[in-house]
């Protein structure tokens, strides 16, 4: 379901309004309602201007990074109202704490660092009842529907079993390295570890996915 | 041993991150050892498929939470507002008394939504046994209860929208076209869809936030107000 995206009648104001879904962006040719992310827009220079308070810089910034932010929190819960809640927190505080991150450069790390954070404290205080709402196979259907129209395979379906399965340490590296592509100079940062704990945690990590693997025959 | 090394090295291998001589040792173990053939060949297996995982989008809803929570966020920390200062004599005045009316008639409406709704998502807790006509129904009347909420929400609006200034009608406008929009969508998903849960979620989060939207809007009365409002809401 794609966010709406509108544009509305000309205005001679040059003049931001709040209360608004996204970007609303007002000029002399009109003010226009855009969801879509500006990829040419350097980040810097949106993390710039939401340092400044700037809303639209904040609705740039979310749309780069809610579907890997989202995707993050949905598998440490394999719930997505939590994953939903999770994902709003997290945005929530880099938008309040953004003043605190001395380079622009480190954002990415550093909003990574929040992410986790917050999934790691929502698992720690809400053990029980994700155990008690996650079955796979609940969610297996939504799943399919929502992967860009990619049939999911037996093997895809075995990883996300795994993962799930992971002790909560073993699962950060893997889903940072695997899932989100960081390297292990960049894990280190995010989880205050070393890059040789990062290296072995992987391994261990992927070792247990692929016993899984073997243990349903898929390979 | 060998066998535990060249595990170790295949893991880095794949990642590419071995240099020549941990290159050189791998490819003569793996000639010599068919399990580790194998888990060359799972491995790498296994890391195309995690590069194809599901990528779930969220939803609309998440950006307009975020929004409000901020919102929240800047007026608990702002000084405190000019009616609170005023004290309570205008909770007298004949729009905090409409304004009162709608809330009321706002709060029986609302928690008839919910304990439906309370009841539509507990019959979908085993999702196999429920009763597809009756959640079918369930929804619908929890449909029925958001628009009447929204119906007596408008009239409350238009009662006051002769006060808002410009800006703010084209504020209420844009947004309420937006809701509106996303309302459609969901319906639309949902209709295509009449047993997928997530839309039938989404659309009666759709009700909810055009239930919240006009409920802001509401108390905004007069020219200085609207302005109040609309910097309330940058």
């Amino acid at each position: 379901m794609k966010m709406p995206t509108s544009s509305i009648e000309p205005h001679e104001e040059k003049e931001k309004f709040g209360f608004h879904y996204g970007k609303m962006k007002v000029s002399e040719k009109g003010v226009t309602v855009d969801y879509s992310p500006n990829r040419e827009k350097p980040l810097v220079d949106i993390i710039q201007r939401t340092r400044e308070g700037e809303e639209q810089a904040m609705g740039e910034l979310y749309e780069r990074f809610k579907t890997p932010v989202f995707n993050l929190a949905y598998r440490y819960t394999y719930n997505r109202a939590a994953a939903e809640d999770l994902l709003q927190d997290i945005f929530v505080k880099i938008f309040t704490h953004i003043h605190e991150l001395d380079k622009a450069e480190a954002f990415k790390s550093w909003m990574y660092k929040v992410s986790v954070n917050t999934c790691l404290s929502y698992v720690r205080s809400n053990t029980r009842f994700l155990r008690r709402n996650v079955s796979l196979t609940d969610i297996q259907g939504s799943i399919e529907e929502k992967n860009e129209g990619k049939p999911d395979t037996l093997m895809r379906r075995v990883i996300e079993e795994a993962i799930q399965n992971l002790s909560t340490k073993l699962k950060s590296i893997f889903l940072l390295h695997d899932v989100q592509g960081f390297k292990h100079e960049e894990i280190a940062q995010i989880m205050e570890c070393s890059v040789g704990t990062s290296k072995s945690q992987l391994f261990k990590a992927r070792m247990k996915i692929r016993k899984q693997l073997e243990k349903k025959q898929v390979v | 041993m060998r066998c535990k090394k060249a595990k170790k090295l295949i893991s880095e291998y794949i990642d590419g991150r071995l240099d020549s001589d941990q290159k050189a040792f791998l490819r003569t173990h793996i000639r010599e050892c068919p399990e580790c053939q194998k888990w060359v060949e799972d491995l790498e297996k296994m890391s195309e498929e995690t590069k194809n995982l599901a990528k779930l989008s969220p939803s609309p809803q998440s950006w307009w939470k975020i929004q409000k929570k901020m919102r929240e966020e800047r007026e608990s920390q702002a000084p405190l507002r000019t009616s609170q200062r005023k004290g309570w004599a205008h909770i007298f005045s004949p729009s905090a008394q409409r304004n009162v009316l709608a809330a009321a008639l706002l709060l029986v409406i609302v928690v008839g939504a919910a304990l439906i709704g309370l009841n539509y998502w507990k019959g979908h807790g085993a999702i196999s046994s429920v009763n597809q006509t009756e959640s079918w129904a369930k929804l619908k009347e929890a449909e029925r209860h958001y628009r009447l909420a929204i119906k007596a929400l408008q009239e409350a609006v238009m009662a006051q929208k002769k006060d808002f200034n410009p800006h703010l009608v084209h504020v209420y406008q844009q947004n309420l076209k937006l809701i509106n929009q996303s309302i459609q969508a969901c319906k639309q998903a949902v209709q295509e869809n009449p047993e997928d849960m997530e839309a039938r979620h989404y659309l009666l989060a759709a009700y909810r936030q055009k239930v919240d939207f006009l409920n802001e809007m509401i108390g905004v009365t007069g020219p200085s107000s609207s302005e109040k409002a609309i910097q309330n809401l940058i």
